[in-house]
């Protein structure tokens, strides 16, 4: 097998990669024992530190944060991706009292932090609107910008042909763009749409700072509770990486088919299509 | 904007505190970021498995979590930096920000090497250049071309996530801007306003940055 780094190994470079294996096991293995004796010299191996998972009402109570933390990823997703398609559509139309507008406000929504948005309707209408909703609403402004980025690429890489036989069987411009040119588009770019919602429920968490009852506050109050908070973190930790890691390999598996289908029926997923735009998955 | 003149000097410690932040979490996840990509394309299986397990693991966990991990959990673990208490807070900070930075400086690394063609090694090896002329003359002044976009896109979302250091005991922008609207209840917008233009504007510097980078590297 030949690569952009190596060619095809000859005996000398076959001896050396055996040799650098072993090296390279040697560490990882020496790596991950220097943790486990951290952890174990620290006191976090004992058994009283693991066995309140055992519970059946800590389980439970695990589930329910798990929700309320599910509650906001899928509120926040689906105004995301209405917020994202109307900002789309104004950004696409041929008006540009409409589409100057949106995408200024689609550059800025960009730049602050989502925790900062968050901090907006939280300070900004001083108590008026519950934790939940000021993380939902900051959630919702920043990816909203970002899918309405990512919709606008995928319309961009449709054939032009599409927006063309729309205005010809006499459709409106906004017309042709909700009902053709969009749902294309939200087809065609569902892996880097499934991309985004890893980052949102990933960003969900930014809602502990505000004090919200979700996963991580849970996972931390549980820990100074029973005084395991290493424990505890790493559980929680475990939590998210398999929701996210779900929904990830959801995201490459559609990749995957949408890619075969276009192939051989020739539909809207068009090849040569941006990849990811722009920080969007960080 | 009577609040902002007022206080300038704790909005600039807000800056300031995110500057630094920002400047040491870059250099950090730089540096380890190249190392989990030289071990995600390593010969050696075990390093890449490594690799493969540390990026999937790390980056599909919130920042929070890692920046609360660090703050509360190394402490217990005993493993601290300094006597100083600021000093300790604004390290684990860092280490927070490069752990989780560094999986998404690694990706933009590996899909950067990838996007140069195999031909173009391969006809540097075929002219007999060895493995060390291959990866410098012809394969890394290539890949950093196409690096440079992708890693200013991830280093400009860590400018923004230093916010969350602020869950960590750390005195930046968002730490500021709580500190002010607690002392000035009335112009809560007014700050609020403030904090975001200051993140708009360290963004576009960043940015600016970037972009020059990228011509220079360009014209190289």
């Amino acid at each position: 097998m030949t690569s952009v780094l190596y060619d095809a190994p000859g005996p000398r470079a076959r001896a050396l990669n055996r040799v650098l294996s072993v090296v390279g096991l040697a560490i990882v293995v020496g790596v991950v024992a220097f943790v486990v004796w951290r952890l174990q010299s620290a006191m976090q191996l004992t058994g009283a530190k693991w066995s309140v998972f055992s519970y059946t009402d800590i389980q439970r109570a695990l589930l329910r944060a798990w929700w309320a933390t599910m509650k906001i990823a899928l509120v926040a997703i689906v105004l995301s991706v209405v917020l994202g398609a109307v900002l789309a559509a104004l950004r696409l139309s041929t008006v540009r009292a409409l589409s100057l507008p949106a995408t200024v406000l689609v550059q800025f929504l960009r730049a602050p932090p989502v925790l900062l948005m968050m901090f907006w309707f939280f300070y900004g209408a001083k108590g008026a609107i519950p934790v939940f909703w000021c993380g939902v609403l900051g959630l919702t402004l920043y990816n909203g910008a970002i899918i309405a980025e990512i919709l606008r690429a995928g319309v961009r890489a449709l054939p032009t042909g599409q927006r063309e036989a729309g205005l010809a069987i006499g459709l409106s411009a906004g017309q042709v763009t909700w009902t053709i040119l969009l749902p294309q588009a939200l087809r065609s770019m569902l892996p880097s749409l499934l991309a985004q919602v890893v980052v949102i429920l990933k960003d969900t968490a930014l809602i502990y700072i505000l004090g919200y009852s979700e996963l991580l506050r849970w996972g931390t109050g549980l820990g100074t509770q029973y005084f395991n908070l290493v424990p505890a973190t790493l559980v929680i930790a475990a939590v998210y990486i398999a929701t996210n890691s779900i929904v990830a390999g959801a995201a490459k598996l559609l990749e995957r088919r949408l890619s075969t289908t276009s192939r051989t029926t020739r539909t809207a997923a068009m090849p040569g299509m941006p990849e990811q735009v722009g920080s969007g998955a960080v | 904007m009577q609040v902002i003149v007022d206080n300038l000097d704790t909005f600039g410690r807000g800056v300031w505190g995110t500057v630094v932040l920002f400047l040491w979490a870059t250099a950090g996840s730089l540096v380890f970021g190249t190392l989990l990509a030289v071990l995600r394309v390593a010969p050696s299986a075990a390093m890449r498995a490594a690799g493969t397990a540390y990026v999937n693991l790390v980056r599909n966990t919130p920042l929070t979590l890692i920046m609360v991990f660090c703050v509360l959990g190394l402490p217990i673990l005993r493993i601290t930096f300094t006597d100083a208490v600021g000093t300790q807070f604004r390290i684990y900070a860092i280490l927070a920000l490069v752990a989780y930075t560094s999986c998404f400086v690694c990706e933009a690394i590996r899909s950067g090497i990838n996007t140069v063609p195999v031909g173009q090694a391969e006809a540097a090896r075929a002219i007999g250049l060895p493995f060390g002329q291959v990866l410098s003359l012809v394969v890394l002044p290539q890949a950093v071309k196409a690096v440079i976009p992708p890693l200013g896109s991830v280093l400009i979302a860590m400018l923004k996530n230093t916010s969350i250091a602020s869950a960590a005991s750390n005195y930046e922008l968002i730490s500021a801007m709580r500190n002010l609207i607690e002392q000035n209840g009335n112009a809560v917008i007014a700050i609020l306003l403030g904090i975001t233009v200051a993140y708009v504007l360290l963004v576009a510097v960043v940015s600016v940055v970037i972009a020059l980078l990228e011509r220079a590297a360009v014209t190289v």
